[in-house]
């Protein structure tokens, strides 16, 4: 495989970007990111100024996925190639404009980043006009943002999803019929009325059902009775813990009601984000709720619940999990892809890492002080700051 | 000003405006005004209604969640809960119930039992709160740790008639907000609550919410004071300019017992839209009749003026000689009666002007040859005379002698006659030559010495001394002399006398003939000096005719005073020559 360079692209700190830089930050950050799949890879060399060739020991459908990675300059941590370039020792974070981005110059000079205890905190900051974008409107705010004059909100598809994760040394959550009985006794749309305001698609497994590989196929039937009578049996009791933001906070209480309404009391334990982090890290934690990226490529389902990988949290796994995984790294073809993906599904549901919730309805919402392309389908408006421009003469930093 | 209401155009225009246009223009005025008035109220009290309406449902909402409170405080109180018992209730509650963000539990002196949080409670007991709702009190408006406006709600708990802690609840305005968001008149009109210390609680605009994040107090509004003013009972309402300078129309509705005030605000633009589309229509309406009114009254102006106009066009020309000028009036009424009648008399006036020409015509004629019969009789007779006698032989050569110069001297006169009427038909050229008046004069006047002596007149002159110089024709100032001392002998009585005088007159010669004959009449002085115009009653009148236009001809001037029996004075006037070389050319 060839992946070929700009040949006027540059790193932040004005050195040029070629091949030889960029399969040497291929080469730091890919088996990392790859983990056991990265085996496939045999080596990557700069052939020459502006072109890099990846050659695999056998076929690779990660690898494709896997160059989404940011390349940074080898040795120079943070000097990467985009947009915009971190002010080093600035608090808030201070992003100023890359002069020598390789198409040209963005218009907003720079952008400061400032972090808010939760998302409500941030939009009530974006209501009095002291912020120019929300990164993260939640299902709370949309309503009150939708019809505003002076701000407009995107919303597009985030591939995150609500899901309880299990943890991998928790005894009381170690047998899969537990977790598959946990699973089926949630009622998806109810916690997705209650909890998220509507605001939600409800899950029906870890992947989004309109992927190309499974779109069409049916989700099994859920067997809520036969559950709970299975969950009563065991008087269950497991501990989740939960970030502060009231959306979480709401869609914890909703799982837990519905839990509890099976006999299973998961404790609910608030945590802040560096606890969660920690714990997932370790892997000495029963249960946490998160909202977990899971695609769009089936790369982001493998660096999460293949057993081998660095994945955060420490993934539940399962040797069936892991063989679909491969198959689908190996596939040949669609058909070969898709028989992998099919395996896959019916892996997670027969022995579920996570109790799969919601997919949240996303949006980001900028004041019209900008001029904001309009965004492709499904496409995050982020992609296109570099093209933002000040709607009012005199610019905006 | 006066003058131009004088032409019957003009006050016919003001006949109609003030029969016509003044009563619609008076009629559309107090259209506009009563629907003006009309809408302002119907549209004040429509909005009045809905704001009436808002207000009772977002005290319903606010009173039900305070029932829901209650409800929840009766299944903790008196019931044999257990603290996790009561834990999952509230958080149950919570998930149910979004109105509320937290619930929490606590003991009389305030510390927690159970919490809907899965953290710890973010609320304290509000003691002294100032308003009871539905037996639930409710704190006054607060920010929380988000810099946004809430309110709690706190139920005091008893059992078995002792106190025994408090159940608090944060209530969600922002809940609130979409309850508020709904209520919306037309499409620019928005509700907004105000809390009893003027913060601003919820508004229903979008671009407005920023106000509510920024926890604006709205004390100053317009509408609180009015509402103040008028005790709350009736609500309040009135236009006013916005924040941003917008004109508002604002009703503001008082809702008890939260202590909160209701206000509904729409742009005037938005509401009185469809009044001010029927004010357009009304006044395209009215223009159009009015310009239609205009246009047909001016019509009907026209055909009643036009012939009046046209009448006194024809009159006008005729007044002006232009005879042939007729009216064209075809209206069927008594106008086209008055054309014809106009037209009848033109036709006679004419009829009449050649009747007077023609007569005219006839007396010029027959005095143009009783005036030949006269002048050439004499002189014929004479000549005729004159030759019978020199036929005979028995004359002496000295009388053979006088006839001859009889014969010549009247052939002269004829042909002096016929000189006089050439000079009419073709008027000879003049000759300049400097000449002095004094010797030309008295030659002419010599030469009719002996005429005057025939008819018993005495001719005299006096001269002024010296060279009286002037530029003339020496042949036709003779004749003028002649006619002027011939008409004046012809005008006096036997015995009377003609006197011819030169003068210098400042830069003019002046020679005058007078004589004390008859005079001439002063309503006659004025045409003497015209073509066959004679104060005699015989002669063709052409001899002054002829001498005053050789007098202009030559730059001089001729006039004529006279006084019925005393006598007149005809006098000439010419630029005298006074240079050196003028005086050789005469000498």
């Amino acid at each position: 495989m060839t992946v070929h360079i700009f040949p006027n692209a540059k790193f932040h700190d004005g050195t040029p970007v070629t091949a030889a830089l960029v399969a040497d930050a291929l080469n730091g950050a890919l088996p990392r990111l790859m983990g056991p799949a990265f085996d496939d890879v045999k080596q990557i060399t700069g052939i020459d100024a502006t072109t890099v060739r990846i050659d695999l020991h056998r076929r690779s459908q990660f690898i494709v996925d896997a160059l989404e990675t940011a390349v940074q300059r080898p040795g120079k941590a943070g000097v990467g190639t985009g947009p915009y370039v971190a002010v080093p020792g600035t608090s808030p974070p201070l992003l100023k404009a890359n002069a020598e981005y390789y198409r040209e110059r963005p218009s907003i000079d720079q952008i400061s980043v400032t972090s808010y205890p939760s998302v409500r905190a941030a939009w009530a900051e974006l209501l009095r006009g002291n912020l120019d974008m929300l990164n993260e409107v939640n299902s709370d705010a949309l309503d009150s943002l939708q019809g505003a004059s002076n701000i407009a909100v995107f919303s597009y598809v985030r591939h995150y999803q609500y899901m309880v994760v299990f943890g991998p040394n928790a005894p009381a959550l170690k047998s899969p019929e537990v977790r598959r009985a946990l699973s089926a006794a949630l009622d998806r749309e109810a916690i997705v009325r209650e909890a998220l305001g509507g605001h939600a698609v409800p899950s029906t497994g870890p992947m989004q059902s309109d992927h190309w590989a499974i779109a069409g196929t049916q989700a099994a039937p859920v067997q809520q009775r036969e559950a709970a009578k299975e969950l009563a049996k065991r008087h269950l009791k497991f501990t989740c813990l939960v970030p502060p933001d009231s959306v979480y906070e709401r869609v914890a209480l909703a799982v837990r009601q519905q839990l509890a309404a099976v006999s299973v009391d998961m404790q609910i334990v608030e945590a802040s984000q560096e606890q969660i982090a920690k714990a997932g890290q370790s892997g000495e934690f029963e249960a946490l709720l998160g909202d977990v990226v899971s695609g769009p490529t089936m790369f982001r389902q493998y660096r999460h619940w293949f057993s081998g990988t660095q994945a955060l949290p420490k993934p539940l796994g399962s040797p069936a999990i892991d063989a679909a995984l491969e198959r689908i790294n190996h596939a040949v073809s669609d058909d070969e892809y898709r028989s992998g993906v099919r395996a896959f599904l019916r892996a997670m549901a027969d022995e579920p890492p996570a109790l799969f919730l919601a997919w949240p309805e996303r949006a980001r919402a900028v004041s019209r002080r900008f001029n904001v392309p309009a965004p492709e389908k499904s496409r995050d408006i982020l992609s296109s700051i570099r093209l933002w421009r000040p709607a009012a003469p005199g610019g905006a930093n | 000003m006066r003058r131009f209401i004088r032409h019957i155009s003009v006050r016919f225009a003001l006949l109609l405006a003030l029969a016509a246009v003044v009563p619609l223009v008076a009629y559309g005025i107090v259209s506009i005004l009563s629907l003006q008035r009309g809408t302002r109220q119907e549209v004040m009290q429509g909005n009045q209604n809905v704001a009436t309406r808002a207000a009772e449902e977002i005290r319903r909402y606010v009173t039900s969640n305070a029932t829901l409170l209650k409800a929840l405080a009766a299944n903790l109180q008196d019931t044999s809960l257990t603290i996790d018992q009561q834990d999952r209730i509230l958080k149950n509650y919570a998930i149910q119930v979004r109105e509320f963000r937290e619930i929490s539990l606590f003991d009389e002196k305030g510390a927690v039992i159970a919490t809907s949080r899965i953290g710890q409670p973010r609320v304290e007991i509000p003691r002294n709160a100032p308003v009871l709702v539905d037996n639930v009190s409710m704190s006054g408006i607060r920010v929380d740790e988000d810099l946004l406006p809430t309110t709690l709600f706190a139920i005091h708990l008893t059992r078995l008639g002792e106190p025994a802690g408090w159940l608090v609840g944060q209530f969600s305005l922002e809940e609130m907000w979409r309850t508020v968001d709904r209520i919306r008149i037309g499409t620019h009109g928005y509700a907004m609550v105000i809390a009893g210390n003027g913060e601003l609680v919820a508004h229903g605009d979008p671009d407005k919410k920023a106000l509510v994040a920024l926890a604006r107090n709205m004390s100053a509004h317009p509408l609180l004071g009015e509402l103040r003013a008028s005790g709350g009972s009736r609500g309040a309402a009135s236009e006013y300019a916005d924040g941003d300078g917008e004109q508002q129309l604002g009703v503001a509705v008082a809702m008890t017992p939260l202590d909160w005030t209701m206000i509904v605000e729409q742009p005037t633009r938005e509401a009185y839209a469809n009044a001010a589309v029927l004010q357009r229509q009304l006044v395209i309406t009215i223009s159009v009749a009015l310009l239609l009114m205009i246009s047909v009254g001016y019509w009907f102006g026209r055909q009643f003026i036009d012939p009046i106009l046209a009448l006194q066009r024809g009159t006008h020309a005729l007044a002006a000689g232009r005879l042939e000028e007729r009216v064209d009036i075809r209206t069927g009424d008594e106008f086209e009666e008055l054309g014809g009648a106009f037209n009848t008399m033109a036709d006679k006036l004419i009829e009449l002007q050649e009747n007077v020409k023609r007569q005219e015509r006839q007396a010029m004629f027959g005095r143009i040859a009783a005036g030949l019969v006269h002048d050439l009789s004499h002189p014929i007779q004479n000549i005729g005379n004159s030759t019978r006698l020199l036929l005979r032989d028995d004359i002496d050569p000295e009388t053979r002698d006088m006839f001859r110069r009889t014969i010549e001297r009247e052939l002269q006169t004829l042909k002096h006659f016929m000189d006089d009427l050439r000079n009419i038909v073709k008027p000879k050229p003049i000759e300049r030559f400097v000449m002095d008046v004094n010797l030309s004069v008295s030659e002419i006047v010599e030469s009719m010495r002996i005429e005057g002596d025939r008819n018993g007149v005495t001719v005299e002159s006096r001269f002024a001394e010296g060279t009286l110089l002037i530029e003339g024709d020496r042949f036709a100032l003779g004749r003028v002399y002649r006619n002027l001392i011939t008409n004046a002998i012809q005008a006096t009585e036997p015995g009377g006398r003609v006197t011819v005088s030169t003068a210098r007159v400042g830069d003019l010669v002046q020679i005058a003939v007078a004589d004390t004959g008859s005079g001439i009449p002063a309503d006659r002085l004025g045409a003497i000096f015209e073509d066959f115009v004679t104060t005699k009653r015989r002669g063709l009148g052409l001899g002054l005719a002829i001498s005053k236009r050789i007098v202009e001809q030559l730059d001089g001037t001729i006039t004529v005073e006279s006084e019925v029996g005393r006598g007149t004075t005809f006098t000439l006037r010419f630029p005298a020559r006074d240079d050196r070389s003028a005086q050789a050319a005469a000498s």
